[in-house]
Formats: C-alpha cells, structure tokens, sequence
C-alpha cells in the first residue's frame, strides 16, 4: 500500500521526466547530485533515503507487480511509466494516510537510524538495570550506538531515568494512532523479552515487509518531529537526535534583501529601492541560498536549466564557472550557475560530489 | 586467590561448578603439563572451560581463535559477569582507535579472543610477539579442514602466526571431526606429537527418526501432526531460505497457538537477534531455519530436531541434532525424506565451486591484466563482479591463488607459464573438492536408507563404539511417541495494550512480572 501509493507519487510528479529508476534512488538515498537534485527538483524530498535496504531487482520486482495490477502503465520510452486512473485513485487514498503525513527523509535522512538504534538500546539497558540485570545480549550490536548508551548512562544513574524515559515515550507516542503506537511498541526490546522482527511485525499488522518498513519509517519521522519541535519536553529523547548542522551565518545586508524578496520585489526593484547594484543583490541571494535550505531557487533558475547546468558540470567534472558558462546554452548566466553549485555543494556529502 | 589445591577446588573457586564435565579434566592436566592437545568433545559439553580454567591459573596469555564473532562477545560477556576482567575480544567491529588501544594494553589481558581474519594483521603479531604466550587454543578446528564441513582458508595461516610467537602450547578443539580431518588439524598446525582426545559424541537421548514421504505436502502433513501434539521448543532445518520463510507461514496459519518464526542468514542482524533470543527467552516456540542457525546457541531444552531438507554432510546432521536435549531430556530428530531432495545438495554444490568454464574465464582475464598492465578491483567485494562469479566461487579461487603467492594487485608481475600451472593445479583441487562432497553426499544418502540401527550406523564412522539405547533408539529399533512426553511450554501472557507493555518495559518491578 505504502511503496505502491509513494511510487506512483514520484511518477506523478517526475512526469515523465525520469525513468522508473529515479525513483529508486530518491528511495534508496543514493548519495549522487543527481538523485539529490532530482529529490528536490521534483518534490521528492520526504522520500529521499526512506527505504535504504532495497535493492534494485527487488524495486523491479514491485513495478511488475504494480503493472500486473493496473496501477500503471508501461509507456513509448523504455522504463518510463504512466499512471492509470485506478492508480491516480489509490495515490488518493494513499494522500489520506497518516504515512504520507509523517514521512521527512531528506531532513532526517541518517539521523533516523541512529535515533532508532540508541532508543532500542536504550529502552532494553534500562528496562534490565530496572530488575538489576547487568547482562545481556544487546539487540544493537553496533559499537558506537553501545558506547553512546553508556555514555548516557554514566550521565544518568538509573533512579529516576526509567520513571521520566517512561513518562517522555508515552506522551510522545500519544501523537499516533492506536495501531502505530502498538506497532512500535511491539519492536521494543526489554529485560528477558526481545522485541518483534520486522517480519513479526508484517505478519501481525498484515502488512507486505516493504510496507511495514516505511510504516515504521514514518512513524520515527513523526516521533523526530515532535521531539524537535518541543525539546523541552522530552529532555532525554532529544538527546538521541543528532544535532542539525549549525546555522550559517546571514550578513544585515543579506538578510534585508531577503526580507524584500519574501514581499515579492524582484531583484530589480531591490537594487533600486536599496540603492545597489544587481550583481551585489546576486551575491546577497547565493548567500540566503547558502543559509536557509528552504529558500526556493526555481524562480531564479528553472527546472530545465539546473538539469542543463548539472548535467555539464558532471560531465566535465569541473566547479570552474568559466568553463561551464562556456559550455551552456548562452541564456544560462553565471548567477544562475552559482546558485546551482550553491545548492548541491550544500545537499551532496564531499565525497559524492564528482560521480 | 587459591594458587594450590586441587583441580576440582580451583574450578568450583573461579567456575562454580562442583564437578569436571567428561574430558574436561583430562584435557586440562595435559593442557598444564604444556603438552599439545587435539581435543574432540561433543557440544554442548564444555569445550570452553579447557582453556578458561588454564588462562586463570597460567602466567602470560592465553589466545583463543574463534570463527565466531557473537560467540566470541557472548563469552566475554558471560567470562566478565564471573568476575573475570583481564580478557577482551578482538573482532572486526571494533574501530581502528579501539584495536590501537588493545593492541598496546596486551599484557593487562590474560585471555585474548580473535578472529583468524584479525590475527592476520601484521600490526597485531607485532604486539603479540612481545607477550609471553602461555596457551594457543584453536577453537572449532575442523575449520582448518578443507574436508571439514566449515573450511576457513584463514585457519590453513595459523601456523605461521603460531612460529612467530614462539612455538606456544596448542590446544585445538572441535566437536565434529572425522579421522581425516583429525590428521589435517595436526599436520597442518605442524605438531605430529599432538596428543588427541576424543570423547564420544553419541546422544543417548535423542531418539533418531528417519520418514520417508513421497513429497512435501506429506512433509507438511507429518509436521502439523507431531506438533499439534506437542508445544515444545523445535527446529525445523530447510537448505533454503525461500522454503523455511514459506513453511513458517503454512505453518503459522494450521497452528494457532504455536509461536513460528523463520530464522536465516539474509536477515537483518537486529532481527537476528530478536528471533534467536525469543528462543532463548521461550517467547517462541518454533524456528524454521537454514544451517545459519544454532552455531553459539544454548539453549538446553530443544526437543523436536525436524529436517524438512536433508543436510549434504552426515557431521552437519549430527551438529544440528545435537542442538536438542542438551539437559539430557528425551528429545527426537525427526528428517523426513524425499528420493527427490537428492537434488538439491548437488545443485548447490555445483553452484559452489567454480565450473570449468568460469576457471578460464578467471584465467583469461588475470592473464590480460598482467599483460596489459590493467588495474585489478582495489575493493576486495569487488572481484566476484569483476570475473562474474559467484562469491563463494571467489573465495575458493581466491584461497588457491592465496596459497600459490599470488595476490592479484596492480603492477603485478607473473610468468604466464605459471599462471597456467597454478590453474591446472586449481582444476585439479576443484575435482578434487568436488568429488569429496560427492561422496560425502553419497554416505549422507546411505545412511538415511540404512535398514540396521541408525545409531549404530551413524555414530561408528566417528568413534568407536557407542550407547545403545533400549527404548527410544530409532526408526528402525523402534520409536514410541506415546512414551515421548516433554515438559510443555507455558507460553508468556500477552499484555492487552502498548501502554501496558510500555509500563512493562520500563516502570513494572519484579512483583508484577508475567510468567
Ligand atoms: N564442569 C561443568 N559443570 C557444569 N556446567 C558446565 C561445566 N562445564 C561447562 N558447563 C556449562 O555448559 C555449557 C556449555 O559450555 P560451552 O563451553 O559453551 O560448550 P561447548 O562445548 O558447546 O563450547 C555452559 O553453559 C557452561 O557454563
Ligand atoms: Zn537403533
């Protein structure tokens, strides 16, 4: 149901722009200017990185199934796609879940395995001290999610943690439906209890495996959210959340040029009103694109051109504006440019950013 | 701390346990005397207090090479529960700064576990040249085998490490090793004066069942029947991963009030763990699984051992049977076969090693490369790709080339003249392989369609003779399932909300605990 309804949403809103398979690298997070720049090219970020064990024969595998069952059609061009009616109603029905609500993987893309692993780990360490057990086998065994625990634990003796990590985890799973909140509960692991397999879990709540993935996918997400929108609620959850990068630093000048793009002048009228010169209003935009990763670029520079503008960048595997600029179609200017490079700089790790 | 007394004294001081366990002792005298020892006890018996007991009472270090890397953690865990601090793991989930750390901290340690793979590392015999050595043990050393059913190319290396820390006392240890694979441990850990010990490994109390069906549907049939009698801790072993998931779930479905689960290598790890210690914990009451399951496992009272698929090895059938009964209850290995199952062991096999094609495909391109000097896969995952083999294809190709000096890498230089002997000799090794499994295969067959005693027939190609069993031998002998009356499970009351259960996790104390 899930996978189905967020597939045919991507093919929705790639329009036949990509193949069936820009699709699964969004879901599967590959670490690619591309796949990032697709991700928010077409308003697919809360799916970026939500699925990262599948694999690709078996992401084909869910498209014949999808084919088989009407939902989408093949189209003229080899591995592209197109909706039938009956799957523009499930992608309906798939809108109301509350899934398609929670789901945020370019925001908490990584941070949410980690929150994950150190709440399992978490939850059993204290629940076993409770009963003075200190011997266990650990259900996470990844050494840096057991050192972080510890970690933690030297920081809180265990009198009145268990009370208040019980008093944080019931109010925030009152943020979910009866079932989510069984569902989760359900994979939790405890003194001489293991929690459920993610097989269990599809098995009880007649779920497919790839649908109990991203169920539990988008339950963390919406834990996340509602930690981090009211931290001073969950003191000892909070902590399981990594930090968000820190914040950069806007300049008074910048930040006054954004505050009249947010009015709706253009760039021209800026200059004017504020007695500079355009190119300096440039700078100031590269500057906010740099800062607030919401700040839309499309109006500066359209879908087609940053595809156009990447596409040579990774091809000749340069950030030498010159070079690019050369090769572009003579429209394209070094602004727009510079805010492509400004954008994927920031969204892509180091080491992805010349594949 | 007691430094005198009698052997019995300093196991109950730092063991708790009253009394040596069969072998135990005699293994452990010779281990003192500094003699070299081959030991073979059957699992489940005690293996790992022969060298425990020696690292507490000897000066210096005792190294354990262990292939596994969770039995390996289990035992540190268990060992410094017991208030034994000085031992430590070296695996490879530890990170670099944490192996530097051990690394230079070795003489704090008086037992050190490592995988084969680590103690390859140049960096680490360095360290451990400089320690006194007092015990090398080679856990489950069939694995130095290449006629055992669990071959690790990194244990045919021991030797080497063994010379460079000065010719330490060895005890190896194993509890499944046929007299081939005996005189291998020996030669290869080159100590021809080894002492060998050898316990038997018959089960009196495990009833050996064999039933021939006539295809699975009666498989299926015969299971939901035994079962529907007993709730009792149960394996049900398949050599597929895809047949134990789908078995689960029949099964689930014609049994309600059982607990199924399927347990296999290409699960996740969490979940791994989650079935395996919902085993432990008797939150499950049955595991279809493959052969991935049960290496570490301990629990005592397992008393329904099925084998929906016949394993091709009679020594992996015996480990896998003697998972039951460990707590010397009656318990029952029931395989039921299939003429037709025959194919399956030698689809995989083929599947395993290389074929004649893929060994001059592998040849051809190495040969290229040197030729024209092209790169080799930096990334070692990435040589099974790179011949378009598979990786169990690789790892055998890889072992032989390993074993000849020749590591593939950039800049290599190699005669082709050489090249073409090394993989002449391959060829041979393969065929050599092949056949053995073959014939292991073969005796697998025989002996599910012996017509005298199982149990005889099963045992004397180990050892030397056995215990007979009046009542509950086996099929041919003659089983009496009315007889066979385990204690049942007492499944755990399932709490009715997620509050509850969270309260349970969290904030209920020991009073309120379910059963
Ligand atoms: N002499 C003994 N008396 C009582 N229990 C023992 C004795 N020796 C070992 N055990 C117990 O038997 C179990 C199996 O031991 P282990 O060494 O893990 O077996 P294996 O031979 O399979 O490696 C362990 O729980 C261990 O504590
Ligand atoms: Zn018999």
């Amino acid at each position: 149901m899930y996978i189905e309804g967020i597939i045919l949403d991507g093919l929705n809103k790639l329009n036949m722009n990509r193949s069936i398979f820009g699709i699964y690298h969004i879901l599967f997070g590959k670490k690619s200017v591309q796949s990032v720049q697709d991700a928010s090219l077409f308003q697919l970020e809360t799916y970026y990185g939500i699925y990262p064990t599948l694999s690709r024969e078996h992401y084909v595998r869910i498209i014949s199934k999808m084919k088989e069952d009407g939902l989408i059609e093949q189209a003229s061009k080899d591995n592209h796609f197109t909706i039938t009616n009956k799957g523009f109603n499930y992608l309906k029905s798939f809108h109301k879940t509350s899934i398609y609500q929670y789901i945020n993987g370019l925001i908490f893309q990584g941070k949410d395995d980690l929150f994950l692993l150190r709440l399992y780990l978490l939850i059993q360490t204290y629940s076993n001290l409770h009963r003075n057990n200190n011997t266990f086998i650990p259900i996470v065994d990844n050494q840096e999610v057991m050192n972080w625990v510890k970690q933690f634990y030297r920081n809180h003796p265990k009198t009145t943690t268990n009370e208040r990590l019980y008093a944080e985890m019931h109010q925030l799973l009152l943020c979910l439906t009866e079932k989510e909140a069984e569902f989760f509960v359900d994979r939790l692991t405890g003194y001489k209890y293991y929690g459920m397999s993610m097989d269990q879990l599809a098995v009880k709540y007649l779920l497919t495996r790839d649908d109990a993935h991203i169920f539990l996918r988008g339950i963390t997400h919406q834990l996340m959210t509602q930690i981090v929108g009211r931290k001073e609620d969950y003191p000892i959850l909070s902590q399981l959340i990594v930090e968000q990068k820190q914040r950069k630093f806007i300049t008074d000048t910048a930040a006054k040029t954004y505050q009249l793009l947010r009015e709706n002048y253009s760039i021209r009228q800026i200059a004017q009103m504020r007695k500079l010169k355009e190119n300096t209003i440039y700078d100031h935009i590269i500057e906010i694109a740099l800062y607030d990763e919401n700040f839309s670029i499309q109006s500066f520079v359209s879908p087609n051109e940053q595809v156009e503008i990447i596409s040579i960048i990774q091809r000749l595997k340069t950030y030498k504006l010159k070079q690019i600029k050369e090769h572009c179609r003579d429209s394209i200017t070094y602004f727009q440019i510079r805010l492509v490079l400004a954008r994927w700089k920031e969204l892509l790790p180091e080491e992805a950013r010349h594949d | 701390m007691i430094k005198t007394g009698t052997l019995e004294n300093q196991l109950e001081f730092y063991f708790g346990y009253k009394t040596f366990r069969t072998g135990q002792k005699e293994i452990i005298s010779r281990v003192l005397q500094g003699k070299d020892v081959l030991g073979i006890l059957p699992t489940g018996t005690g293996k790992s207090i022969c060298y425990q007991l020696p690292a507490r009472l000897q000066k210096g270090l005792t190294i354990v090479v262990s292939p596994l890397i969770s039995l390996m953690m289990d035992q540190v865990k268990e060992l410094r529960a017991t208030n034994f601090k000085e031992v430590v793991a070296l695996n490879s989930f530890l990170d670099f700064n944490q192996r530097k750390r051990i690394y230079r901290s070795l003489h704090q340690y008086k037992l050190l576990y490592v995988s084969p793979e680590i103690l390859q590392q140049k960096e680490l015999q360095h360290y451990l040249a400089k320690q006194h050595i007092s015990l090398f043990v080679v856990d489950e050393a069939h694995c130095i085998s290449q006629w055992g059913h669990e071959f690790r190319p990194d244990y045919q290396k021991l030797n080497q490490v063994i010379q460079l820390l000065g010719h330490p006392p060895i005890l190896a240890l194993s509890a499944t090793a046929t007299k081939d694979v005996q005189q291998d441990i020996i030669d290869s850990l080159k100590r021809p004066e080894m002492e060998k010990l050898i316990y038997p490994m018959d089960r009196s109390n495990i009833a050996l069942s064999i039933q021939e069906v006539s295809n699975n549907e009666e498989k299926l049939e015969r299971i939901t029947s035994i079962l529907s009698k007993y709730q009792v801790p149960t394996l049900i072993y398949f050599s597929s991963k895809l047949a134990a998931e789908n078995v689960s779930i029949f099964l689930a479905e014609r049994l309600p009030n059982h607990r199924i689960a399927f347990y296999h290598g290409g699960m996740e790890q969490m979940d791994r763990i989650a079935i395996q210690q919902q085993f432990m914990n008797n939150q499950i009451d049955v595991i279809c699984c493959t052969s991935a399951f049960g290496m570490g496992i301990n629990k005592n009272n397992i008393r329904l051992v099925f084998h929906y698929h016949f394993p091709s090895q009679i020594e992996s059938y015996i480990q896998e049977i003697g998972r039951a009964g460990r707590d010397g209850e009656q318990s029952i290995s029931i395989l039921l076969y299939n003429r037709q199952d025959e194919f399956l062991p030698r689809q995989l096999m083929d599947s395993e090693l290389p074929s004649d094609e893929d060994l001059s495909r592998v040849y051809r391109i190495i040969g290229q490369s040197i030729a024209s000097k092209k790169a080799f896969p930096t990334d070692l995952t990435e040589f099974p790709l790179f011949f378009e083999i598979s990786e169990t294809q690789w790892r055998f190709i890889q072992a032989q080339l390993e074993k000849h000096g020749l590591i593939l890498e950039n800049s290599l230089q190699y005669e082709q003249s050489k090249l073409t002997k090394i993989f002449q000799l391959i060829r041979t090794i393969r065929d050599e392989r092949l056949f053995f499994k073959q014939r292991k295969l073969h005796e697998m067959i025989n002996w599910i369609q012996s017509e005298s005693c199982l149990r005889e027939a099963l045992y004397t190609k180990f050892q030397e003779g056995y215990t007979s069993v009046d009542d509950q031998c086996c099929s041919i002998c003659g089983i009496n399932l009315q007889n066979f009356q385990p204690e049942e499970i007492q499944p755990h009351k399932v709490l009715a909300s997620w509050e509850m259960k969270l309260r349970q996790l969290l904030v209920v104390g020991e009073q309120h605990e379910t059963k």
